[in-house]
């Protein structure tokens, strides 16, 4: 019997991609490049996944959406399409941390090992996580995204002993929906689907100025 | 009979609602708007605070919608949403929301223009709102001045050439040290004056000798007039309003206020009556947030009671922003077979679809 079907969302670069999994094995993928100046291409994306699985939104068990850092706004169509799907089923919708879909470019799985998994995040900064990796290419553990400056990079990865992965580093990687087949259970985590929002790793730029000139958080309401 | 959901992002209201009918006859069945007061702090919208309220109001106010309609997604016939103008990150929670809810429950979608959503929002409420008409939509990011022979066809007469009403509004309330949003709080200082108003503004580009044809015929400008009120308040040498307690120059900042809000609304009146004059229209729809402005609709009644016309406004709710409004635009384009793609995408700004020829 197979596994019932899992639909993976990751938009935290300006490429979203998408997977229908089921079990650890990928059924189906697709990329998209967000943010085109005509069309929005991640919705289609997801629709093709779903159909090139021969699997309905009804018939998921779970969507899971990668939980930021990254992008703001290509990190917000990701989680509504993921919104939208979950209401439109009663699904439960589950996050998982993107960097911990970092994967090298060209193959599937990451080597055994310690790696400090980065992202842009533009300004000379970049986010940071570790990842810890077994044999065979789980993701076992994630540490919370931190923002670091973009010429740390190395002495962090060395304080740590671990081995940068990103975009434009001498490991080329990137987050990947389908990576998800490769993550430990422990971190993909059931969210409430009302009120969820992924982590964004920065506030926005107004209310930092304005919580600087206060000097008092910004509360909502 | 067609039951619509629509869903509305555009700027700082999450809202969802729900409309069932066909042509003119409707029936809103709920409307919910999750108005974000947190932008009062900045004075203005934020749009990427704006955005991401809109991500954590979204599912609770569409559900709300349509448990407040007794409905469930399955008795939804189509999925409505604001797609343009607007903040484009606003606007994307509601277009990628409502393209995977509607995917997902294989319910049509239709993408909808904000601004002909607020030409359908009057007609809600009043079902004698309906085309032929002259329309004048005022808002804090639009002032648009049309013809509107029939739902669908949109001829352009006037627009603002810098501020819109709302802007300005909004900024005169800042000079006079007024919280935002600016409308309401100017209509109620302006609201306190007593007697004889001994300032009066100039209304812009309302010379008598104007004909039709001329540029500024129907166009408006209010940056002027703003400048007038910023010299106003300076040749009187206003402290700052006081934060609390009694302000003891509340009679010089009321006769301002006062005297901007005439000339705002009496410019507006009369662009309105020019064009309803001119096509024949014995009907003047208002829309937008500045339509809330009582002293704006009885002048502009006013102007145009002389040949025959009525004024219709919509209730503070429908001319805010709100998604009412765009489930009865969208049941206008859903049955003319319009559909939306799942590429569908968000746009700052856009013209209005069917806009024709002056």
């Amino acid at each position: 019997m197979t596994a019932p079907p899992t639909l993976a969302i990751d938009a935290s670069t300006y490429l979203g991609t998408v997977a229908v999994l089921r079990g650890e094995t990928v059924v189906s993928e697709r990329e998209a490049a967000m943010r085109g100046e005509h069309e929005e291409r991640l919705m289609p994306a997801v629709a093709e996944a779903l159909d090139a699985a021969s699997v309905r939104v009804s018939e998921l068990a779970r969507v899971v959406c990668g939980g930021g850092p990254g992008s703001f706004t290509s990190l917000r169509i990701a989680s509504s399409i993921a919104k939208g799907l979950c209401m439109a089923h009663g699904l439960p919708l589950f996050a998982v941390p993107s960097l911990a879909l970092m994967r090298p470019a060209g193959r599937l799985l990451l080597e055994e090992g310690r790696w400090l998994a980065l992202l842009d995040a533009m300004r000379g900064d970049v986010y940071a996580t570790l990842l810890d990796v077994e044999r065979g290419g789980r993701v076992t553990a994630a540490s919370p995204p931190r923002l670091i400056a973009a010429v740390d990079v190395d002495r962090v990865a060395a304080e740590f002993g671990a081995r940068p992965i990103g975009a434009g580093l001498r490991q080329e990687g990137r987050p990947r929906a389908s990576a998800l087949a490769s993550v430990a259970p422990e971190l993909i985590a059931e969210t409430t689907l009302s009120s969820w929002e992924p982590s964004y790793g920065r506030l926005a730029e107004a209310q930092v100025r304005w919580e600087a000139a206060h000097g008092r958080a910004l509360t909502a309401g | 009979m067609t039951r619509i959901l629509a869903i509305e992002t555009s700027c700082d209201e999450t809202s969802a609602a729900v409309l069932a009918g066909s042509g003119d006859a409707t029936a809103l069945e709920s409307l919910v708007i999750l108005s974000q007061d947190v932008h009062r702090v900045f004075g203005g919208v934020v749009p990427e605070i704006a955005s991401r309220a809109h991500l954590t109001a979204i599912v609770p106010v569409v559900e709300q919608s349509l448990r407040e309609a007794r409905v469930s997604l399955a008795d939804v016939d189509a999925v409505a949403v604001t797609n343009a103008p607007g903040l484009v990150g606003a606007l994307l929670v509601g277009v990628s929301f409502a393209k995977s809810l509607a995917f997902g429950a294989g319910k049509p979608l239709v993408g909808v223009h904000h601004m002909e959503g607020h030409l359908f929002a009057t007609a809600i409420e009043h079902s004698e709102a309906v085309p032929p008409f002259t329309a004048l939509l005022v808002s804090g990011g639009h002032t648009l001045l049309l013809d509107v022979p029939e739902w669908g066809s949109y001829r352009l007469l006037g627009a603002t050439r810098d501020d819109a009403a709302g802007e300005a509004f909004d900024k005169v309330a800042k000079l006079l040290g007024l919280p935002y949003p600016g409308g309401r709080h100017i209509e109620a200082l302006a609201g306190t004056m007593t007697g004889e108003n001994p300032l009066r503004f100039s209304r812009p580009m309302t010379r008598r000798d104007q004909q039709p044809g001329d540029p500024d015929y129907f166009d408006v400008s209010f940056s002027g007039l703003k400048t007038a009120v910023l010299h106003a308040v300076r040749e009187r040498s206003l402290p700052p309003r006081p934060e609390h307690g009694e302000d003891p120059d509340a009679a010089a900042r009321a006769a301002i206020a006062a005297a901007f809000q005439d000339a705002l609304v009496d410019t507006l009146a009369e662009k309105t009556y020019r064009a309803a004059r001119l096509h024949g229209r014995t009907r003047v729809v208002l829309g937008g947030g500045v339509a809330c402005n009582r002293t704006l609709v009885a002048r502009v009644a006013e102007r145009v009671r002389p040949f025959g016309a009525t004024v219709y406004a919509p209730s503070v709710r429908l001319a805010t922003d709100n998604a009412a409004m765009i489930a009865r635009a969208g049941l206008f384009r859903f049955e003319r077979g319009e559909r939306a793609a799942l590429d569908l995408n968000a746009y700052a700004s856009q013209p209005i679809p069917g806009m024709i020829a002056a």
